[in-house]
């Protein structure tokens, strides 16, 4: 990606239109074990809330999250459950079913696609998902869907529980 | 930025006064000791070890029972840092920086002997978890109960320490944490120790890259954490960082630098000139290793705080009262380059905050 500052004024300083924007960003960690997740997951919940709160939105201003979803059960039974309960209503799904967990690049990556889903406003399904999780009690897209929305998250969860969640506004295009 | 508290940990010892002791009134050297060199057969050579005794101080030996020396090492600065403030670092308001050259290098290599020597069935998981490269900085949040964000940069580059805390700098400045607990770990290994040899004898098929100055001291290992807020109070133990700048087009005049790597052979003609410049000579401390500029900063800053200058010094600045002044820069070069003259880290530390 290539950023650029965005002026207080909120004047972009060069006239090139902007794909997105960052509008915000939470990072915190679980504090809890080297690798499970926070039974509850508190370090997300936090990371999510600190994300909305830097960006000035509500939860129900999100138009989808491109979740971290590994597949494994115990990242998907944490973060399931605190997506369906911070964002009831919201579309999640995961692209790890289409490239693998590229581990470091993995954030980096999902960001990118989440950039390119605002611009396009559409959403894929989550490639591999078959079965819902009745112990999650919400599940990711199944089909390819439109959107229509201007921020999105993409989230990471990383082992020894560090959790960061990018917020981004539709750009200029 | 204020610094509230050091916690360092290296040959000399661990904690605040035997770090401030050995760096004012240095009586002795490092203890050192010769350690195999897996290639090199009956060529041990020397490296100052660190011994992590003293976190039994704060957390007891059947929780880190399956700590490596590295997240040791950390866990111990990280504890030494947060054990002397007022203000006890911890939650979701306390950020945590934890920054490293080449990271748990003895446990990275061991697993991958583990595999490599018995198969994948008997790769062990505690090395493996223990090698995962944010693994220190999850310990060290977990003990201290850190939850705020955590973030490790593994980079064996001059950049590793200002980027760590300008980091640090940002998130005060955003208000997204209130203390930032930022430290620098490396450690030894027989891996390291056999590459270092290497640069210093150039003996072993390895060449000094061009423009590389040989390091001539003894390899060391430690660890140092800050424990870092804003500058709200007009008073801090350490004083206060209040620039950090790469590659600086200018050094003012009349500023007393303290420095490290002249002792590493750099040319005399590169950056400041000499008489304004502090060699502490930290090697003979704590040994050489990446984390080092870390402790040059720390210097400064003990420096500062103590109001003094170290004995024994043959070369340097020299106020007339024989005190430091209240503006003191930290001056750590790059490696040698003829094309640039202020190839560098340019650190200020000040009691003044502005």
């Amino acid at each position: 990606m290539l950023l650029e500052s965005v002026r207080k004024n909120n004047s972009r300083p060069k006239t090139s239109p902007a794909r997105a924007y960052l509008a915000g960003y939470g990072s915190a960690c679980d504090a809890w074990h080297l690798t499970a997740p926070h039974p509850e997951g508190r370090g997300l919940r936090q990371a999510l809330q600190i994300a909305l709160d830097d960006a000035g939105v509500e939860a129900s201003a999100i138009a989808f999250i491109n979740a971290h979803g590994t597949g494994t059960p115990t990242n998907d039974l944490i973060e399931g459950r605190v997506l369906g309960e911070l964002f009831p209503r919201t579309p999640f799904f995961s692209t790890k079913g289409h490239t693998g967990h590229t581990l470091g690049a993995a954030g980096a990556l999902e960001a990118a696609f989440t950039v390119a889903m605002l611009e396009n406003q559409q959403i894929p399904a989550s490639a591999g998902f078959h079965e819902p999780d009745p112990e999650i009690g919400h599940q990711p897209t199944t089909i390819s869907q439109n959107i229509n929305g201007t921020l999105a998250i993409s989230q990471s969860l990383a082992f020894v529980g560090n959790n960061t969640a990018l917020l981004f506004r539709r750009g200029d295009l | 930025m204020a610094i509230n508290a050091i916690g360092p940990v290296g040959a000399f010892g661990s904690g605040y006064e035997q770090w401030r002791t050995s760096l004012l009134h240095p009586t002795t050297t490092a203890q050192q000791a010769n350690f195999r060199n897996l290639a090199i057969p009956d060529s041990g050579f020397p490296a100052c070890r660190v011994t992590t005794e003293d976190l039994n101080r704060f957390i007891s030996r059947k929780e880190i029972r399956r700590l490596d020396h590295f997240s040791r090492l950390a866990l111990l600065g990280a504890c030494l840092a947060s054990s002397v403030h007022d203000q006890i670092p911890g939650g979701r308001r306390c950020g945590l920086i934890l920054a490293t050259a080449y990271g748990a290098t003895a446990t990275t290599f061991s697993f991958l002997d583990t595999m490599i020597n018995d198969g994948d069935a008997m790769a062990s998981p505690t090395l493996f978890s223990n090698s995962v490269h944010n693994a220190a900085a999850a310990h060290i949040a977990r003990h201290l109960k850190i939850s705020g964000p955590n973030l490790s940069l593994s980079q064996p580059s001059p950049l590793l320490l200002p980027m760590a805390l300008q980091c640090a700098a940002n998130w005060l400045e955003e208000g997204r944490v209130d203390q930032v607990l930022c430290g620098v770990v490396d450690e030894y290994c027989e891996v390291y120790g056999y590459c270092w040899q290497c640069l210093q004898k150039t003996n072993c098929g390895f060449t000094t890259a061009p423009g590389r100055v040989a390091p001539s001291l003894s390899l060391g290992e430690g660890s140092l954490f800050l424990l870092l807020s804003r500058p709200e109070k007009t008073t801090a133990r350490f004083g206060f960082l209040e620039k950090i700048a790469m590659n600086p087009k200018s050094i003012p005049d009349d500023i007393m630098l303290v420095g490290t790597r002249i002792s590493r052979g750099l040319p005399d003609q590169e950056g400041p000139p000499l008489h304004r410049l502090i060699d502490l000579n930290l090697g003979a401390l704590c040994g050489d290793f990446p984390a080092i500029d870390a402790f040059a900063l720390a210097a400064t800053a003990t420096i500062l705080a103590e109001n003094t200058l170290p004995d024994k010094l043959e070369t340097g600045f020299k106020t007339s009262a024989g005190n430091p002044p209240g503006l003191i820069g930290c001056w750590q070069p790059w490696e040698h380059d003829p094309r640039k003259q202020l190839t560098g880290n340019l650190y200020w530390v000040t009691n003044r905050p502005e």
